[in-house]
């Protein structure tokens, strides 16, 4: 049996979340924990740094890694609320 | 005086305050589903908040219609057309944000939801129902085109209540899929058969007033409730 395609929203609810649980992560640890394919991952990456749901940190030793921002946080806070909108109006 | 002769005197106030409260329920439920539009970009969320933005505008405009109307005023072809055109915009984004998924693949956000390539086929539908009405003198293009959308809206909505039984919305939502489509039924018989009588046509807006209402009430539920299913 396949599993179910995640949906978008889904993607980045899951995404954030992993973000979140290890308070700060790097960009490899997250595309695996992501389970997408590289290319997608990058693409929802944009998009997550372009809503500023995250953003990308560098340590004194110049290593990358991103943390959850407050909008992010929000997201989290409120995505039960958004699924329930969608499933409750069909849309 | 008989209750009909009051409502015949009083046509401005009803129609003033009708038109107030239709407007408010479309901005209250905008500003409702503009919160996860910005949160989530989700597109069918999106054009949902576009249809009771279209809504919304339509019944300022027929406001003001009326007004052109009554008092004979230039322009009454150009206020029609923007009325209808908006009213059949609402419609259609409606009935799309029910079935978007089907046409759009995308799974990242990268268009806007009032004018991007699928939506465009919208907005000529509108303007060719809208100018045609507007030529023949007569509103049948949009009594039709809007039947066949709530006849859709009804069908996908009564499929999405059986599939989603857990939640408690989307039962009501059906309902008011089809006192949309009873709406439109009515307007479509007012004008051909009863000759636009005044008051049938309160009668309508009477359940029109419903049909705005059941929705207002789901969104501020939904959009309150975050810890059960609503």
């Amino acid at each position: 049996m396949t599993a179910k395609k995640r949906e978008r929203l889904e993607v980045i609810k899951d995404v954030l979340n992993t973000i979140r649980e290890n308070r700060q992560i790097k960009p490899t640890r997250l595309l695996y924990a992501s389970n997408l394919s590289p290319q997608m991952f990058k693409e929802y990456i944009s998009e997550l740094l372009n809503k500023k749901f995250i953003k990308l940190e560098i340590d004194d030793k110049e290593k990358k890694f991103f943390v959850l921002t407050k909008r992010g946080q929000d997201f989290l806070q409120e995505y039960k609320l958004i699924e329930n909108f969608i499933e409750n109006f069909g849309l | 005086m008989t209750m009909s002769l009051i409502l015949l005197e009083n046509k401005w106030i009803l129609e003033f305050l009708y038109t107030l409260i239709i407007v408010a329920i479309c901005l209250a439920i905008v500003f409702k589903a503009d919160r996860f539009v910005r949160l989530s970009s989700h597109q069918g969320i999106r054009y949902f908040r576009n249809a009771f933005l279209f809504y919304g505008l339509a019944f300022s405009m027929r406001y003001v219609l009326g007004i052109f109307y009554d008092f004979s005023l230039n322009h009454l072809g150009l206020i029609r057309g923007i009325f209808e055109y908006s009213l059949v915009m609402a419609g259609f984004f409606l009935l799309y944000s029910l079935i978007w998924k089907k046409f759009e693949f995308s799974k990242l956000d990268k268009n806007t939801s009032l004018f991007n390539g699928k939506v465009i086929i919208f907005h000529l539908i509108a303007i060719i129902i809208s100018v045609a009405d507007v030529l023949f003198g007569n509103y049948y293009f949009m009594f039709s085109s809007q039947i066949m959308t709530f006849f859709f809206a009804s069908i996908i909505s009564f499929f999405n209540y059986r599939k989603r039984k857990q939640y408690k919305f989307p039962k009501f939502y059906f309902i008011a899929m089809l006192l949309g489509l009873i709406v439109w039924i009515l307007n479509f018989l007012t004008a051909s058969v009863f000759n636009w009588n005044y008051l049938f046509l309160l009668d309508i807006g009477l359940i029109n007033g419903i049909f705005f209402l059941i929705l207002l009430y789901g969104v501020i539920k939904i959009t309150k409730n975050d810890s059960k299913k609503a």
